[in-house]
């Protein structure tokens, strides 16, 4: 029986060489291959060679990558390529318009760290895009192997504006303007062009750090260029200026200095310091950790998701029982300061995103393949949906039924708290709402998860305006 | 910092008939001078600085 071979949807462009996901007959897991044409098998070889990449697997900023032998290899894809490496899985994809700032931050350091170790020694990489980039739980790591060329002397940073339009941009507006960068990021996926950003830069704002030399002196010289392209006038062939080690290497150093020096202060939302001020006393609180704690710990599973984790105190109890933690909130600072605390720990296998759980990220790209909507990217045994479905119903105005048959959709064990109108935070939702959601109470509730799921526990909280229900999938 | 304000300001005619995609490389050009020149700057600097010191050191 041959291998099931599939083509990764999100690499084509580059006709060096292509991922396949392979699965050998009688296997479980899937193995990620990438098929190289001679070049690009040359470069790969090569680069394994030096000390520079050497050094970049030891600190775990690349992909593990190695060289395989085609003997396990369907034919006619052996006939397609010259030779084939095999990498490491990260085990949950992400996209840099679910990244926080300090996310898209460490990522674009690890790009020009790359970059500046690389040209040191004779070698570039020729492209510049975040999703050449993953995140294994809190630590970034760059994937694209054969973007790693040699350098030719006298060639510039080609890449510089597509890491300006991916990379730079996006922090910048979000530092100086406070824009959210994620809501461009996610339906421009070639990121924010110079001619897009100066739009937002009005009157002195031009003179904040680093928009004069990397957003308006771009965008002038393309809008110039626009403006005398437009119409028939041909394109000239011009020859690059040539550019010396130094000119490109400590253009990447300018840029590197600058996005350390540029940061974004998480604001106090709602839910950044939700563990200080929830509406809890300090013994429901306990109760709800050690129910959680409970049926977390009852098996090991592999991935757990917590939507609506705010700060991540429980995403942080259900970690030590399963292989990875997926902690998404819609709200940016709580995921930023989740971030931010996750990384200083070692080992942590949590991985934190922005993701609104009513409107998570969508199959998109070319044939709205290239990019995977979020649930397409894993299964997980254990949700936890912890003081989440009022705001699902009454903020979002997606009723009980819909959310409830959707979570059935996911095929997993759920622990969901059920928050019932006389808790004052349903009171205040409710406050100046003409809707009265009269379909927003417990006895409903109960009925539609008992549509889909088993209860196998419940404990009430907070005396009783409160509850949790562990459920299991029909 | 002054050469890119005044680079900024003033519309560069030289350019009229060049295609979008080489406005990246020319951008690069100017940028990666100036930084190239911060950088010699640097460099010399602390040249100068360490002889001078190390002839201090010495005596």
């Amino acid at each position: 029986m041959e291998n099931r071979i599939k083509l990764n949807d999100g690499s084509f462009r580059d006709p060096c060489n292509r991922v396949y996901e392979l699965q050998e007959p009688n296997a479980q897991n899937i193995r990620l291959i990438r098929g190289l044409d001679k070049k690009s098998l040359d470069n790969f070889r090569k680069l394994s060679e030096t000390d520079f990449y050497a050094a970049f697997v030891q600190k775990k900023m690349v992909v593990i990558s190695e060289e395989i032998t085609s003997d396990k290899i369907n034919k006619d894809l052996i006939e397609k390529w010259d030779g084939f490496i095999e990498h490491n899985k990260i085990s949950f994809i992400s996209y840099p318009y679910e990244w926080t700032f300090s996310m898209l931050k460490d990522a674009a350091l690890l790009h020009l760290d790359l970059l500046e170790s690389s040209l040191e020694n004779g070698w570039i990489l020729k492209d510049a895009t975040p999703y050449n980039i993953q995140f294994q739980d809190t630590q970034p790591i760059f994937i694209d192997i054969p973007s790693f060329e040699p350098w030719i002397e006298g060639e510039p940073w080609n890449a510089y504006r597509q890491f300006c339009s991916n990379f730079l941009t996006p922090l910048l507006i979000k530092a100086h303007l406070n824009i959210e960068y994620i809501n461009l990021l996610r339906s421009s996926l070639d990121g924010i062009p110079p001619t897009e950003a100066i739009k937002f830069f009005s009157g002195f704002k031009i003179f904040k750090k680093g928009v004069i030399p990397y957003i308006y002196f771009p965008a002038k010289i393309e809008n110039n260029i626009i403006k005398n392209e437009r119409d028939n006038a041909a394109s000239k062939n011009r020859k690059p200026r040539r550019h010396t080690k130094i000119m490109v290497i400590s253009l990447v150093q300018s840029i590197k200095n600058l996005i350390r020096k540029i940061e974004f202060k998480a604001e106090h939302t709602n839910w950044s310091k939700y563990d200080k001020t929830h509406s809890y006393s300090d013994n429901d609180f306990n109760t709800k950790k050690n129910f959680i704690e409970k049926h977390a710990s009852e098996k090991l599973r592999n991935q757990t998701w917590d939507i609506g984790c705010n700060t991540g105190t429980f995403s942080e109890i259900c970690s030590k029982y399963c292989d990875q933690v997926i902690s998404i909130d819609a709200d940016f600072a709580a995921i930023e300061n989740l971030y931010l605390s996750e990384k200083n720990k070692t080992n942590s296998n949590i991985l934190p995103l922005i993701i609104d759980i009513s409107n998570i990220s969508p199959s998109q790209g070319f044939a709205g393949k290239e990019r995977k909507g979020f649930d397409k990217r894993g299964k997980p045994d254990l949700i936890i949906c912890l003081a989440l479905i009022h705001h699902i119903r009454i903020t979002s105005n997606i009723p009980n039924s819909i959310f409830i048959k959707y979570l059935r959709s996911l095929n997993s064990d759920v622990i969901i708290e059920f928050v019932d109108r006389q808790d004052e935070m349903v009171k205040k939702l409710l406050t100046n709402k003409k809707e009265k959601y009269a379909d927003y109470n417990r006895d409903q509730f109960i009925y539609e998860i008992k549509q889909y799921f088993t209860i196998i526990d419940r404990q009430p909280l907070k005396t009783n305006k409160r509850e949790l229900f562990f459920i299991t999938p029909i | 910092m002054i050469i890119l304000v005044i680079l900024a300001i003033f519309p560069l005619p030289v350019f009229a008939y060049i295609d979008p995609g080489s406005g990246s490389a020319i951008v690069t050009a100017v940028l990666g001078t100036i930084a190239a020149a911060g950088y010699m700057v640097r460099h010399l600097f602390y040249a100068i600085k360490r002889k001078f010191l190390g002839n201090k050191k010495e005596k």
